[in-house]
């Protein structure tokens, strides 16, 4: 089976021949290996042709967050069809809206909202206050537009990827 | 020597003063908010009682809540760790006058030395220089207006109730004055009930230098200095002990300073006094005291091979301190680096969640200080850092060697944290030189080529875990290796 790999802007395409339990054939830029994956918790140790690698891997379903020698990196796995399946749906959708979504970069407390719906911004100006771990975070938006919606109200908990409020470039399309 | 002592504190410090209590054979009380309910640090406690909701404000700032419950478990005295109460005079007062030992400086040395203008004034009148600035306390915008015109800018808005960076802001210009003031204000209200702000120079290029000091009330001496200057937010992240790149005819007038003043505060128990080094002029000014434990002691502790904890309780029970400052003498470097719940990628923004696995580094000189366990959850509701990790080793750059192959060994999966942002700092040619300054992490190349091996690495492991996921019997999210044991059945 044929997986596309990309951490960060890097990509690696890796092909499983077979697999029984912890140990697999793989093909990698050409070469074949015979590699195996231990786990104990949320630890494990990638024996491969001799090396021991230790890791620590965390998250499901081709998302994951994989610790190496100090080190996180994010790590998304596809099967390689379904891949240029989705490459093609995003292109088709890409450049359709202009509008600019904000998230809550973390967990917090929103404590004060100084963007008004219908108001115009300027890149950078200063949307809301987001206070996390004592500490007061200003959001700013990210480019020139109008508040088109405000999610969140003051004194409202929100938890991380929060929808915040969106922002229409101006003379963007809807 | 008291005999049973309540910490009103949570997470690693509370850990730590439960650990040296226990050294001491004194009994110890534990006190925890709803949010922190079976938490790490109340395992480590004879006692542990419940004081709160989760806000820090109804909890672990609760004065009388507090104390309250300190008499109740018949404690002799309270150790305030650092951060919530450890530096408010109120509370060392309540705690006398309630018939307790507030393990610290009395409330009057709290006072004098923690409102940072009263501070300043008092260095002054010790012929300590201190930054430029206005030593007056600032309420509206156009005295902040004036002020800034007098010192010229960059400048620093702190409050002068301030610690640990909260109420503090740099300001470039005047068009960033207004709305830095009141974040300022507003921050340093919610987090010391005080807005006071006051003005100095902002001296960018500068490093942080601390003096540990110790007094019993008759003897004031030093332990050496750290050097705290990576830092993010006005807030450390690694310290060391000695500092590099210091002379020692500089070393000796920086601590000689520290001990001035806290003579003249007439300062009892452990402090530390704080200054702005700037290494192009080779001067020093004073910047603070902090009437407490802090955070970095560790650091002081691997090099004097004193337990600072100790020695405050000892002093805090009346007793004098057993050694003087000949007897003081720091072998080799230490090194600390502060595991935070941040994302170092993402401008150091909390992180929260469930720590799904904790691997803690151990071997030849490794320190780990920690209030987290796996299972545990990190909340948003107090300070970030979850651990810190201290190594020793007989010099400098045997040191930073350690403490790479300890952050290697160093592993928190279910929260970001600080771990890979510290590892990389080991390898900075800047770090390692030593010359480094407080504007160091805005100088500091923290993104890291991934390697063509190291890519391969990623990529094998990830795949293979995705496909073991995919023969196991479906068993969700188990942490404990369950899912594991029944692919191998199949």
């Amino acid at each position: 089976m044929k997986y596309l790999v990309s951490v960060g802007d890097r990509q690696l395409e890796l092909n499983v021949f077979s697999q029984n339990q912890s140990e697999a054939k793989i093909e990698l830029n050409n070469k074949r290996k015979d590699v195996e994956l231990k786990r104990v918790g949320q630890n494990y140790f990638l024996l491969l042709e001799g090396r021991v690698i230790d890791l620590g891997i965390s998250g499901q379903e081709g998302h994951y967050s994989v610790q190496l020698a100090g080190q996180e990196y994010e790590v998304h796995i596809e099967r390689a069809l379904l891949q240029k399946y989705k490459q093609f749906l995003k292109e088709a959708q890409g450049a359709i809206s202009g509008a600019a979504t904000i998230f809550a970069p973390m967990p917090g407390l929103i404590l004060k909202i100084e963007a008004q719906l219908g108001q115009s911004v300027k890149a950078g100006e200063k949307l809301l206050i987001i206070d996390a771990m004592k500490m007061e975070n200003e959001i700013r938006a990210p480019h020139e537009g109008i508040v088109e919606k405000v999610n969140v109200q003051e004194k409202q908990q929100v938890e991380k990827g929060h929808l915040l409020c969106t922002i229409r470039k101006a003379g963007g399309g809807s | 020597m008291l005999k049973k002592i309540l910490v009103a504190n949570r997470g690693e410090i509370a850990v730590r003063i439960f650990r040296t209590c226990k050294e001491l054979g004194i009994k110890t009380v534990a006190i925890y908010s709803e949010a922190d309910r079976g938490a790490f640090h109340t395992r480590f406690a004879d006692e542990a009682y419940r004081i709160g909701p989760p806000p820090a404000a109804q909890s672990y700032l609760q004065i009388e809540t507090i104390v309250s419950v300190a008499k109740k478990a018949g404690c002799e005295g309270i150790h305030p760790g650092y951060g919530f109460l450890s530096e408010n005079e109120d509370f060392a007062h309540t705690v006398e006058a309630a018939g307790l030992v507030f393990i610290g400086p009395s409330p009057d040395a709290i006072k004098r030395l923690g409102d940072k203008i009263t501070a300043r004034t008092l260095a002054q009148q010790e012929q300590v220089p201190t930054v430029p600035g206005v030593g007056q306390s600032i309420k509206d915008f156009v005295s902040a207006q004036n002020a800034a015109k007098e010192i010229g800018f960059p400048i620093l808005i702190k409050a002068s109730a301030g610690g640990g960076g909260k109420g503090m802001r740099v300001v470039a210009n005047d068009s960033e004055l207004k709305n830095a003031l009141e974040r300022a204000q507003s921050e340093a209200h919610a987090a010391f009930g005080d807005s006071t702000v006051f003005i100095e120079k902002y001296i960018a290029h500068a490093k942080h230098i601390e003096v540990q000091i110790l007094s019993d009330g008759k003897n004031v001496l030093y332990l050496g200095e750290r050097e705290c200057s990576v830092q993010r937010r006005h807030q450390k992240l690694i310290e060391e002990s000695p500092a590099p790149k210091l002379t020692s005819v500089l070393r000796d007038a920086i601590c000689e300073s520290a001990i001035k003043i806290a003579k003249a505060a007439r300062y009892k128990s452990a402090g530390t006094v704080e200054f702005l080094f700037d290494s192009e002029a080779q001067k020093f000014y004073f910047l603070e005291v902090n009437t407490r434990l802090q955070v970095e002691h560790p650091v002081t502790e691997m090099v004097t091979g004193l337990d600072i904890v100790k020695e405050q309780i000892r002093i805090a029970s009346g007793l004098s301190l057993s050694f003087t400052q000949s007897d003081i003498r720091p072998r080799g470097h230490a090194i600390e680096c502060r595991i935070c719940a941040e994302d170092p990628e993402n401008n150091f923004l909390p992180s929260t969640g469930l720590i799904e696995e904790l691997n803690l580094p151990t071997g030849p000189g490794v320190r780990v200080d920690h209030g987290i366990a796996r299972g545990e959850r990190v909340t948003p509701f107090y300070d970030p850092l979850l651990a810190k990790l201290i190594v020793w080793a007989e010099d400098r750059s045997c040191a930073i060697e350690r403490a790479k192959r300890a952050l290697e060994e160093f592993r928190v999966l279910g929260v970001k944290t600080t771990i890979g942002f510290h590892r990389r700092v080991m390898d900075s040619g800047l770090f390692r030189e030593g010359a480094y300054t407080t504007g160091f992490i805005k100088e500091f190349e923290r993104t890291r080529e991934l390697s063509e091996d190291e890519l391969e690495i990623l990529a094998i492991a990830a795949v293979l875990k995705h496909s073991q996921e995919a023969t196991a019997v479906p068993m969700t999210t188990s942490v404990d290796g369950a899912t594991w044991k029944r692919a191998e059945q199949l």
